[in-house]
């Protein structure tokens, strides 16, 4: 499905079922009424990604606890943006692996799956 | 009670316009007035049958009690979509209906456990069950028919796990440390207990 549509629906869904008014829109509602993740912050998120520490996560989707993970240090406009673009990967695309995202993936307005950037899934380790 | 009056009262409560319960007036009269009083109430509802107007078929199907028993990682939410209630609003209005408004983001956790079938609810308090069938505007039988259907089971352990070309394999979901540590020593033991100590 593509992108914008499915933001729209998911906006459209979440209006319609609890008669929220928009703007501002709380992503955080959304994300726990609409689709029942847990928005939760952290200082660091790499360990509750299993990634190495010195690698920089913004966000991180862990679909098997139902919860999205942002940073606490990163602005507040931020940690929304970052919160909607995981809603996006549990909407678009969750296949019960954990997403992590870095700064870079979180800052494109439309995510692409470019090699070697952007998006990591559930690959595995290279060796 | 006599066959010929639980017949009557049946009669005359179906003659108001009332729903009356026939399996309730066979289990008011004795054992061998049963069959009789079945073939009476039988014969009068074949004799006066009721024609449900399309509103009264909309508000059966729409009433909740008509639904199958769902489990509660998918009865919870459907009943929130259901009534409009977000989250948000079930956890303040849980977390004041069981005396700890304060406790908000501990209710919040164990909502959250119990839509996601983290938590099963079979061991949940019935203080809970109570708020949140009043919560949710339907009867705490549902709740109940729900309570007994076990979610399948969460094990995150065999769930796909973050796997990062840098880190090292199959490395485990490990808590943040200090957030445990804060949500730890801010607990309420009574409201964990209302959550999960029953059962």
């Amino acid at each position: 499905m593509d992108e914008l549509l499915a933001a729209r629906e998911a906006l459209s869904r979440f209006c319609d079922t609890y008669a929220a008014t928009v703007p501002p829109l709380d992503v955080e509602e959304l994300a726990a009424s609409l689709c029942c993740l847990r928005v939760r912050a952290a200082d660091d998120l790499a360990p509750i990604a299993g990634a190495e520490p010195a690698v920089h996560l913004s966000g991180v989707l862990l679909p098997a606890r139902w919860e999205i993970w942002v940073r606490r240090d990163e602005p507040g406009p931020r940690r929304r943006f970052t919160v909607a673009h995981e809603i996006g990967h549990h909407l678009l695309h969750s296949d019960g692996a954990a997403v992590l995202c870095r700064p870079s993936d979180v800052r494109r307005p439309r995510a692409t799956r470019a090699p070697g950037s952007g998006r990591r899934t559930a690959s595995p380790p290279s060796s | 009670m006599s066959a010929e009056r639980a017949f009557g009262e049946f009669a005359a409560a179906w003659e108001r316009g009332e729903q009356p319960d026939p399996a309730t007036a066979l289990a008011s009269v004795d054992e061998a007035d049963r069959e009789p009083l079945a073939a009476m109430l039988a014969a009068y509802l074949a004799a006066n049958p009721r024609e449900a107007t399309e509103d009264e078929v909309l508000a059966r199907a729409a009433d909740p009690r008509s639904d199958p028993p769902r489990a509660w990682p998918e009865l919870l939410p459907a009943l929130r979509a259901r009534t409009g209630t977000t989250r948000g609003a079930l956890v303040a209005r849980l977390a004041e209906a069981l005396g700890h408004p304060d406790a908000r983001a501990q209710v919040e956790e164990h909502v959250h456990e119990l839509e996601t079938g983290q938590l099963p609810p079979a061991r949940v308090r019935p203080p809970v069950v109570a708020a949140l069938a009043r919560i949710l505007q339907v009867p705490e039988a549902l709740l109940e028919m729900g309570r007994g259907i076990a979610p399948p089971p969460v094990d995150a352990s065999q769930a796909p796990l973050a796997l990062y070309r840098q880190a090292p394999p199959a490395a485990p979901l490990p808590e943040v440390a200090a957030e445990a540590r804060e949500a730890m020593e801010a607990r309420n033991a009574e409201v964990d207990d209302l959550f999960t100590g029953g059962g």
